[in-house]
């Protein structure tokens, strides 16, 4: 192996790669948002009493859950417009692609999170006559986050990497820059080192961090 | 004040309950006691609403809290009348259900705040006299976990009490607990019974039944079998299962 390394295209290359980086933040936030108001109304579908609630939220979550991100990405890209005859500006195709892949995974954990809480719990909340907004506000949720946020944000992290897929369809972010920018260099290896120690040094931070939390939060527990 | 009429439970094809009827009079300390499995709590559960019976009706203070038929189908429904009728009646766990993320005033606080619509600090005010009466004042601020097995069961009472039930039912509460702290629970509960409130106590605690119950049930098998003042109960019981129970738990004194 001989390869002649030339990093010398890096700096140039930094500041382009850097704006994709913007994008990709800007996605991961934005659906991170959405999808947890998504999520938080998925949790509630699927712990509904009526099966004309719940059945048709866990068909959604199984089929969200069960088919690629990037199949779902590509056909709400191109599909959309031509079932639905409207044209989503790019960035919103892939806003709701993933948003509705996100809220999928998201509304599962907020279920199982309020679910774990101890049926004790929400006995002691019923008999002391507290109704269900009550109740979930102030004994079932508080409870429940606890368990709930590490696994929200691990897979906050994974939806951040995730993001790459929108490059394949012309979204300018991170990974597309760094495509664009290995053809237009002759340099893809040193490129894509790059791209991939940049979504290194924002992602591993943040499972560290994720995982502390999680033991801190898991003492405080009882 | 709490009336049970032919009161049928079952889990799966196991039959807890078979036709348990049952008078609690006001002022009165109904004490409940019987081997594992003769459907004690879930008696007890059942009559807080907790447990959906099969059949059978359960009337509080007059009122008609539960009214199942064999073709009742699903869970009791939480209607006002039912949840108003539901918190009249407080209940102790054996394993304490204390609110793990709020302090102990805020566990006895939060009830008066948000179901009877006190202001925060009449029901804090509230909450900090219960807390004195069961022994906890300088627990106010902590979070359960740092309370002892007996502080946590009296913290548990003196939440039930914010609601100022008419009946408190208390199901194995010293169960969970060390030996030692048994007592402190035990005391806060005699004087409860001293004071008149309406009591309904599932427990193992013998030497508590004798003392302070007007009338001990002996259950096996999902069914009442003999009920009377302790004095006959533990002196002279008629029942040769009674006297087996009793033979086997009193001879550990």
């Amino acid at each position: 192996m001989s390869y002649d390394w030339a990093w010398r295209v890096v700096p140039r290359a930094l500041p382009v790669l850097l704006e994709g980086l913007r994008l990709t933040i800007t996605i991961t936030l934005v659906v991170i948002v959405l999808g947890l108001l998504l999520g938080i109304l998925v949790a509630a579908g699927r712990l509904a009493r009526s099966p004309f609630i719940n059945k048709p939220v866990a068909a959604y979550i199984e089929f969200f859950r069960g088919t690629p991100a990037l199949v779902q990405l590509v056909w709400i890209y191109y599909c959309l417009p031509i079932v639905l005859g409207l044209e989503l500006p790019s960035f919103a195709s892939i806003v709701v692609a993933l948003t509705l892949n996100v809220g999928a995974f998201f509304g599962e954990s907020i279920r199982a999170g309020i679910q774990a809480v101890p049926r004790d719990q929400v006995e002691a909340a019923d008999i002391l006559g507290f109704g269900y907004v009550d109740k979930m506000r102030f004994v079932v949720l508080p409870q429940a986050f606890r368990i709930i946020i590490p696994v929200i944000l691990s897979q906050s992290i994974s939806l951040f990497k995730d993001t790459s897929l929108v490059s394949t369809l012309g979204v300018a972010d991170l990974m597309y820059q760094a495509r664009v920018l290995s053809t237009q260099t002759y340099r893809p290896l040193e490129i894509l080192t790059t791209a991939a120690m940049i979504y290194f040094l924002l992602a591993f931070p943040c499972t560290v961090a994720t995982r502390m939390l999680e033991l801190r939060l898991a003492r405080a527990r009882h | 004040m709490i009336s049970v009429r032919r009161l049928s439970k079952r889990f799966g094809t196991l039959e807890v309950l078979r036709d348990v009827s049952l008078e609690v009079r006001q002022g009165q300390a109904v004490v409940i006691i019987g081997p594992s499995g003769s459907g004690k709590s879930t008696l007890l559960r059942c009559l807080i609403g907790l447990e959906t019976p099969e059949s059978g009706e359960v009337h509080v203070d007059g009122r008609p809290f539960i009214k199942r038929t064999d073709r009742d189908r699903g869970p009791l429904r939480r209607t006002r009348e039912f949840c108003a009728i539901q918190r009249s009646m407080g209940m102790v766990f054996q394993q304490f259900s204390l609110f793990p993320h709020l302090t102990v005033l805020q566990n006895v606080a939060l009830a008066p705040m948000r179901v009877l619509g006190l202001r925060e600090d009449e029901a804090q005010a509230r909450a900090r006299a219960l807390l004195a009466k069961v022994g906890l004042a300088d627990k106010a601020l902590q979070h359960p976990e740092k309370l002892s097995g007996g502080q946590k069961q009296r913290a548990s009472i003196a939440r039930a009490l914010a609601l100022e039930p008419r009946i408190m039912l208390f199901d194995e509460v010293t169960s969970a607990l060390d030996p030692e702290l048994i007592h402190e629970v035990l005391s806060v509960m005699k004087q409860l019974a001293a004071d008149g409130m309406t009591m309904v106590v599932v427990t193992h605690e013998m030497g508590f039944a004798h003392k302070v119950a007007d009338t001990v049930i002996f259950m096996d098998g999902g069914s009442i079998l003999e009920q009377g003042p302790p004095s006959q109960i533990f002196g002279a019981p008629k029942e040769p299962r009674t006297k087996a129970f009793l033979d086997k738990v009193l001879t550990h004194i």
